[in-house]
């Protein structure tokens, strides 16, 4: 288990730093409400909820990005109507299906007891995959974050480095939803690399210090639940803000 | 007689069936130094963007060799939390430097970046915590990192004080000279236009004029391009 928690705590952190660079703050939490969604229809057609959960959120990635990309809207408004629209679905069929407030309590705030060992190895291929997408496009996601014209003038396909981070945060969001819940995956992609931002020391000692954070936040949630009783992902957030708090202290 | 550089000819931008600039034919010649003028929504930075490829347009535009390009944007908001710091930003643009590494070479490559445009003792700065034209020498010095041959620079100034203007404008006439770059520049200062550019397009919508500032400039130009709004400025330069 702290395995698990360990690969999602380091992937979070990665692609957190540049969920806070990019402003897709509010992005993950969309993207774990879809993933509910996907969930939902995965108990209905019998399939892997994982599956269910990625392919709804690659749908919704592959959607906000696009309508983002035409310009019809801003981000944050084309966000909320996703986001609703895909709570509202996996509402529906899970009263269709009378899913018992246990289960749907567990996808909402993470139930690392009940972790199968395939949703396991899913887990650890994906981070592995984000680990090493993100040493190849580490340069150019920081280019494109700092500005994308300039960085398409360079040669950089904007749009489709945009869409291979969005696939990737929904792949991670699917995975991770079973440990640390619909609700609180945003707050653990964006708390720790917002944290270590706060001690303006460059770039590099942000992404260290974030991964710490993450990984911290992770792990000790995992155990304190264990010990305590409780939920997973509320541990691993309030963890997480713990650090956050004490770190602005540290804000110059 | 120097050698072409850029051939446009015919160039239009269309976006969601609004033409925003059209008619737009030049011959860009290597070492010169072009101005685009115009009044506010003309199309200056449209017809900047396009050539830089990040707009869509129909027509002709011909490098007439395989360039590399620098480019300044316009000035833009930036956020105080950015984290990157000046040298980590330049270090990006470092083809041989890893980034994680820091290593003795791109150190010296990036302070020599910033010191080309005065700019050395900001390499430990982060980004967010600039001033509006420290940012912008930032941004040149990352424009100039890679060594381009062609330079656009689009508002570089706009918002900074007119001495500030003054040496931004002389620091890029003299790397020019130095480094033998074409530039493409966009600027409402006509006093800039005169005394730097070789080349100047009057820009709205469509292109009124194009050539060397003193024979091109003419009240009728300008009035063409301004609209009667700046009709009494030759009187007053």
């Amino acid at each position: 288990m702290i395995v698990v928690g360990a690969v999602i705590g380091l992937t979070a952190a990665m692609l957190g730093v540049f969920v806070i660079l990019r402003k897709l703050s509010y992005f993950p939490d969309a993207l774990a409400h879809a993933a509910l969604a996907g969930i939902a229809l995965g108990l209905l057609l019998h399939i892997n909820v994982v599956a269910g959960a990625a392919v709804f959120g690659l749908v919704m990635a592959l959607g906000v990005a696009y309508l983002e990309r035409r310009k019809i809207l801003g981000l944050d408004t084309i966000i909320v109507i996703f986001f609703s629209t895909a709570l509202a679905l996996a509402v529906i069929i899970a009263e269709f299906l009378r899913v018992s407030e246990d289960d749907l309590m567990g996808y909402l705030f993470g139930d690392i007891s009940k972790i199968t060992d395939e949703t396991f190895i899913l887990s650890i291929l994906v981070g592995l995959l984000a680990i090493l997408i993100f040493i190849f496009k580490f340069k150019i996601w920081t280019k494109i974050s700092f500005h994308e014209d300039l960085a398409a003038v360079e040669g950089i396909k904007v749009a489709r480095e945009n869409y291979i981070f969005m696939f990737l945060l929904a792949l991670f969001v699917a995975v991770s939803l079973r440990v640390v819940g619909t609700i609180l995956i945003g707050p653990l992609l964006v708390i720790p690399a917002a944290t270590a931002n706060n001690f303006r020391l460059g770039f590099k000692w942000m992404f260290l210090l974030g991964v710490l954070f993450s990984l911290a936040a992770v792990i000790f949630g995992i155990l304190f639940s264990g010990i305590f009783e409780i939920s997973v992902g509320p541990a691993v957030v309030l963890i997480a803000a713990a650090f956050f708090g004490f770190s602005l202290f540290f804000k110059r | 007689m120097k050698k072409v550089l850029l051939s446009v000819s015919d160039l239009v931008v269309r976006i969601g069936g609004q033409t925003l600039v059209r008619d737009i034919s030049f011959d860009l010649h290597k070492g010169d130094i072009l101005a685009l003028i115009g009044p506010n929504g003309s199309g200056k930075t449209t017809v900047l963007k396009a050539l830089l490829g990040l707009l869509p347009s129909s027509g002709q535009i011909a490098w007439k060799e395989k360039v590399s390009i620098g480019y300044v944007p316009q000035r833009f908001a930036f956020d105080a939390t950015f984290p990157l710091t000046v040298s980590e930003l330049l270090s990006l643009r470092l083809k041989e430097a890893r980034f994680w590494v820091h290593t003795k070479k791109s150190h010296q490559l990036a302070l020599d970046a910033l010191r080309s445009v005065g700019a050395e003792r900001l390499a430990h700065k982060r980004i967010g915590a600039l001033s509006g034209g420290e940012l912008q020498r930032v941004l040149l010095a990352y424009a100039l990192i890679s060594d381009p041959k062609v330079l656009f620079l689009d508002e570089p100034v706009a918002g900074i004080d007119i001495e500030g203007e003054e040496t931004f404008y002389n620091l890029v006439k003299r790397l020019s000279a130095e480094k033998g770059l074409t530039i493409i520049l966009v600027s409402h200062d006509l006093n800039i236009v005169y005394k730097y550019a070789a080349e100047v397009m009057c820009l709205n919508r469509k292109m009124f004029c194009f050539g060397s500032p003193r024979e091109v400039l003419t009240p009728e130009a300008l009035r063409e391009t301004y609209g009667e709004e700046i009709s009494g400025f030759k009187h007053g330069h």
